[in-house]
């Protein structure tokens, strides 16, 4: 480790530290696509580890999959959309956990790609999934709900996504 | 363990706002239901903007087709989706109920404006507002011009759109007679704005502006608080036109000097459009060429593009005039990258003027929004 971190250290790398106490070592110009991360190393704190206490490890390896491709010069528009539409290819829970993780650490392309796919993956589905997805507990009264879905009957019909992924 | 990230917890409001942002209306309203804070940011008027202002920059349109001369057992609407290639989607039954409409006017903020007139009395005329998307439609009590059995009426144009300092939505609406009297013929103007919030017409001091022919824009002319026509003038051909506009704001009409081509207009070949974010008129140069002058202030007008178009021309969205070939498909071309693109739908009635009611089909775009009109359920005002 020591000696792969003095190998390479003329391309400025950093290190991320995941929730979990797991270090990932990466070249500084990829991971400041992190607005986040930018800002540490222009206010100097990027000598040493960089505690991502938010972010637990399977998510920061997929954040950091993202940022190398997307900082990769080699790859064209294609092999990039290519790689978005196979990037969010995981569980809904799993999108939501980088979702935040992008957040947190000012990604905006990361962010807004996350929040497409839920809503995709999201938009045929019943309310009842939805609120397991997001681990909400209903707060209306079952006669407040009903008169809610009075309102717009024909919103619940059709052909429904019960699936929870 | 593994997901850590979101284990027991909800979900950050945040965070949830932008996934909202981004569901389809239906989507939406189905969602009302999962809790309490979920119904509260959709209702929210700050949330309803937010989500309009989204999808006109990223959504495609959606094409309604309304046909006045649909047979009696098919909806008179049809909606064409531009993203899917024009896929169409099955009409709902509830708008059988917009049988024998003799105009529609659309869209602002997703919205339409409908009106029936019943018997072609001109005392006798329902109007009412539609959001296609929430499915809401809000009919509009009866304006109380007073109107003589000896009038004939010469012209009528409606304008509608949002009070940006009240966040109401409002429809102005003018009318214009002949009043025989004796063996004279006296013109009489009326106009009369309505507002949701207080759910009743004004009657409008009678402007003299009005006195002239408006002629009919492709597509809506709304702008920033303020809807727009086109005056015609008396004559056919003149050297200047100028258009017309209504401050849904302070309600007034104001008159706005048009551009100087330097020749005669013929006002039959001058259409008002949007284009993008600013009025501008379409003015046949000769033959089937069209210049396009976009007001640049008020008054100020500046030649931006020319192109030709020999087809038949139906309607503008954005910087795209829409427009019918001979074998009745629906195209737009755009008049900034002067590129045409096939819409995917055809019906021979496209190809019918629709003069008053009756015949032909008229072509509307429109992005669906959460905007509700409903009377019961009136949004706040922040």
């Amino acid at each position: 480790m020591a000696e792969a971190a003095s190998s390479t250290i003329e391309k400025n790398n950093l290190t991320l530290k995941s929730s979990y106490g797991d270090e990932f070592v990466l070249e500084e110009s990829i991971a400041i696509q992190s607005v986040t991360i930018k800002n540490m190393v222009e206010d100097g704190c990027s000598s040493s580890v960089i505690p991502l206490s938010k972010v637990d490890t399977g998510t920061l390896i997929k954040v950091i999959e993202y940022m190398k491709m997307h900082s990769s010069t080699s790859s064209n528009e294609e092999e990039i959309q290519n790689f978005d539409k196979e990037f969010v290819r995981i569980s809904i829970k799993t999108i939501l956990n980088i979702l935040e993780a992008a957040n947190f650490l000012d990604i905006r392309s990361l962010l807004d790609l996350c929040a497409e796919a839920v809503a995709n993956r999201i938009k045929n589905k019943t309310p009842e999934v939805v609120r397991k997805i997001f681990n909400i507990t209903s707060d209306f009264t079952p006669e407040e709900e009903a008169e809610i879905r009075n309102e717009t009957p024909w919103a619940f019909e059709g052909d429904l996504d019960h699936s929870l992924d | 363990m593994a997901t850590s990230g979101n284990g027991g917890r909800p979900f950050p409001e945040d965070l949830t706002v932008d996934i909202l942002l981004r569901l389809p209306v239906e989507s939406l309203l189905r969602f009302k239901c999962v809790c309490k804070n979920w119904y509260e940011i959709m209702k929210s008027h700050s949330f309803i903007r937010e989500h309009m202002h989204w999808n006109s920059k990223s959504k495609s349109p959606q094409i309604l087709i309304y046909d006045h001369s649909a047979p009696h057992d098919s909806p008179p609407i049809t909606f064409v989706s531009v993203s899917d290639d024009g896929v169409l989607e099955n009409p709902p039954d509830y708008l059988q109920g917009f049988r024998g409409m003799t105009y529609l006017l659309g869209s602002v903020d997703g919205l339409f404006l409908l009106e029936r007139e019943i018997d072609g009395s001109i005392f006798d005329i329902s109007l009412s507002l539609w959001n296609p998307a929430t499915r809401e439609v809000r009919p509009l009590p009866a304006a109380n011009f007073e109107l003589q059995p000896s009038f004939k009426q010469m012209d009528r144009q409606f304008g509608f759109g949002l009070d940006p300092m009240t966040n109401d939505y409002k429809v102005v609406w003018f009318r214009s007679f002949w009043d025989d009297i004796g063996n004279h013929t006296i013109p009489r103007q009326y106009a009369a704005v309505y507002s949701c919030s207080k759910d009743s017409w004004r009657i409008l001091e009678p402007t003299n502006l009005i006195h002239e022919f408006c002629v009919e824009a492709f597509g809506t002319a709304y702008l920033n608080g303020t809807y727009y026509w086109l005056l015609g003038g008396g004559s056919c051909a003149s050297n200047d036109c100028s258009v017309l506009s209504f401050d849904f704001g302070n309600e007034v009409f104001a008159e706005i000097g048009g551009p100087d081509v330097g020749r005669a207009f013929n006002h039959r070949n001058v259409r008002l459009v949007l284009l993008d974010d600013f009025i501008a008129l379409m003015t046949v140069v000769e033959g089937f060429v069209y210049d396009i002058w976009v007001m640049i202030q008020p008054g100020v007008w500046n030649k931006q593009f020319t192109f030709q178009c020999t087809s038949y021309i139906k309607s503008w969205y954005s910087s795209a005039l829409i427009f019918v070939n001979k074998r009745s498909h629906l195209f737009s071309y755009d008049v900034r990258t002067q590129t045409t693109r096939n819409l995917g739908f055809r019906h021979p009635g496209l190809r019918r003027t629709i003069w008053k009611t009756t015949d032909g089909c008229s072509v509307h775009f429109y992005k669906e929004s959460l905007v509700t009109i409903k009377r019961e359920n009136r949004e706040s005002n922040h």
